[in-house]
């Protein structure tokens, strides 16, 4: 989520680390996509996001961390897999995909359940 | 947006290998073709890939003006170069061929059918896994747009 | 998410004090003025539910969030769990908006039989 962020929000600090747990993880998405085209390219080696873990770190910070946090991917230098020294290995980061994937889901099925919680409570229908 | 790159991340795989495999077909196709339009036995051509920079393209320029991040942000594959395989010709003892030198051997093609299919079945492999890496994006937007 | 569940709670609270402390009424006035206090105090256990069904709001509520920061930091073993604990919150939400649609529409009924 780029661009110029409210100076209150009237989602609680849950919501807002729901909002950047599904930033990071499509970042993730992004970059194990990138993984999976080079599968194949000599020398590559492959990147990874750990959002799980940067977000836990902000948490601590209060909101106006947790809306500040930055994802970056982190290139894993896991040696060669195939003789042109790359280091992909479809299968795993196919896995991680699939799983990430779902995952996103998840966070976007919880973060639209609490937001039709809050517009109930607003007095707002659904 | 990220969804998106990642769209255009997959399809730029499906680009790299749908040619790896166009390659490697033709490499087949001229497995035996002892005359080409430079003169000469068919060179077994091979497809060099190397990772996308990104750069050029409007959305990364886009991405980068808004703050997005620059160097590091995934952008694909690319095909650098189709290369001229350098492993030497075999020849062959045929004296009774038009193309046959003044020992009676033959220059043939650098082409293996074994190595050429192991490739193709390779680059299939890595298409599908391309198409299957774009169709948890597009699942994962179509969640995306449901729940809004 | 918690501002409107503390609204609610100081609602509740008006509703569930008793008379004889003086109840501070910010809408319309003291009631016991009015002559509106009823015997046996029926508005007490209205009251009293409608605390309950607040603080089960805020469990709920809580519960949800709990789950979904553990989702997020990747924390959550069970996925099965935290949707459970949010479809919760939802209901429990949604009742405590009903019982305060309903105790609204009964005070304000209550206020123009004043009349």
């Amino acid at each position: 989520m780029t661009g110029p962020k409210p100076a209150m929000s009237i989602l609680d600090p849950t919501q807002l680390t729901l909002m950047r747990a599904i930033s990071g993880a499509t970042l993730r998405n992004a970059v194990l996509s990138n993984n999976i085209a080079n599968a194949d390219t000599p020398g590559f080696q492959p990147s990874d996001v750990d959002f799980h873990a940067t977000l836990s770190d902000a948490l601590d910070g209060g909101p106006e961390a947790i809306e500040a946090v930055s994802f970056a991917p982190e290139q894993l230098n896991v040696g060669a897999m195939q003789a042109d020294g790359n280091g992909v290995s479809s299968e795993a980061e196919a896995a991680k995909l699939a799983e990430n994937g779902l995952e996103i889901e998840a966070l976007e099925q919880v973060a639209g359940s609490r937001l039709s919680i809050l517009r109930t409570a607003l007095g707002m229908g659904g | 947006m990220a969804l998106f790159d990642a769209l255009n991340i997959s399809a730029s795989g499906l680009t790299a290998q749908r040619l790896r495999m166009d390659v490697t077909s033709a490499n087949l196709a001229n497995a035996q073709s002892t005359r080409t339009p430079e003169g000469g036995p068919y060179r077994r051509q091979d497809v060099v890939l190397q990772e996308s920079s990104g750069d050029g393209s409007f959305a990364g320029a886009l991405s980068g003006a808004l703050g997005g991040g620059g160097g590091g942000e995934p952008a694909g594959v690319e095909v650098a170069a189709i290369v001229p395989d350098t492993t030497p010709l075999r020849r062959v003892y045929e004296p009774g061929s038009p193309d046959a030198d003044a020992q009676g051997y033959v220059e043939m093609p650098n082409v293996n059918p074994v190595e050429e299919m192991t490739d193709l079945i390779d680059a299939s492999r890595s298409y599908q896994a391309n198409v299957t890496a774009m169709q948890t994006t597009k699942q994962v937007f179509a969640k995306t747009i449901e729940l809004l | 998410m918690t501002l409107p569940v503390s609204a609610i709670s100081k609602a509740a609270e008006q509703f569930a004090a008793p008379r004889a402390q003086g109840a501070e009424w910010s809408v319309g006035g003291d009631p016991a003025a009015r002559g509106a206090s009823a015997p046996g105090d029926p508005a007490g256990s209205f009251g009293s539910m409608l605390t309950n069904a607040i603080g089960d709001l805020e469990r709920t509520q809580e519960a949800a969030a709990a789950q979904a920061t553990a989702l997020a930091t990747g924390q959550t073993q069970d996925l099965t769990s935290v949707i459970t604990a949010v479809q919760e919150a939802q209901l429990s939400m949604q009742l405590a908006a009903q019982v305060r649609n309903k105790a609204v529409e009964a005070y304000t009924e209550i206020f123009h039989t004043q009349i």
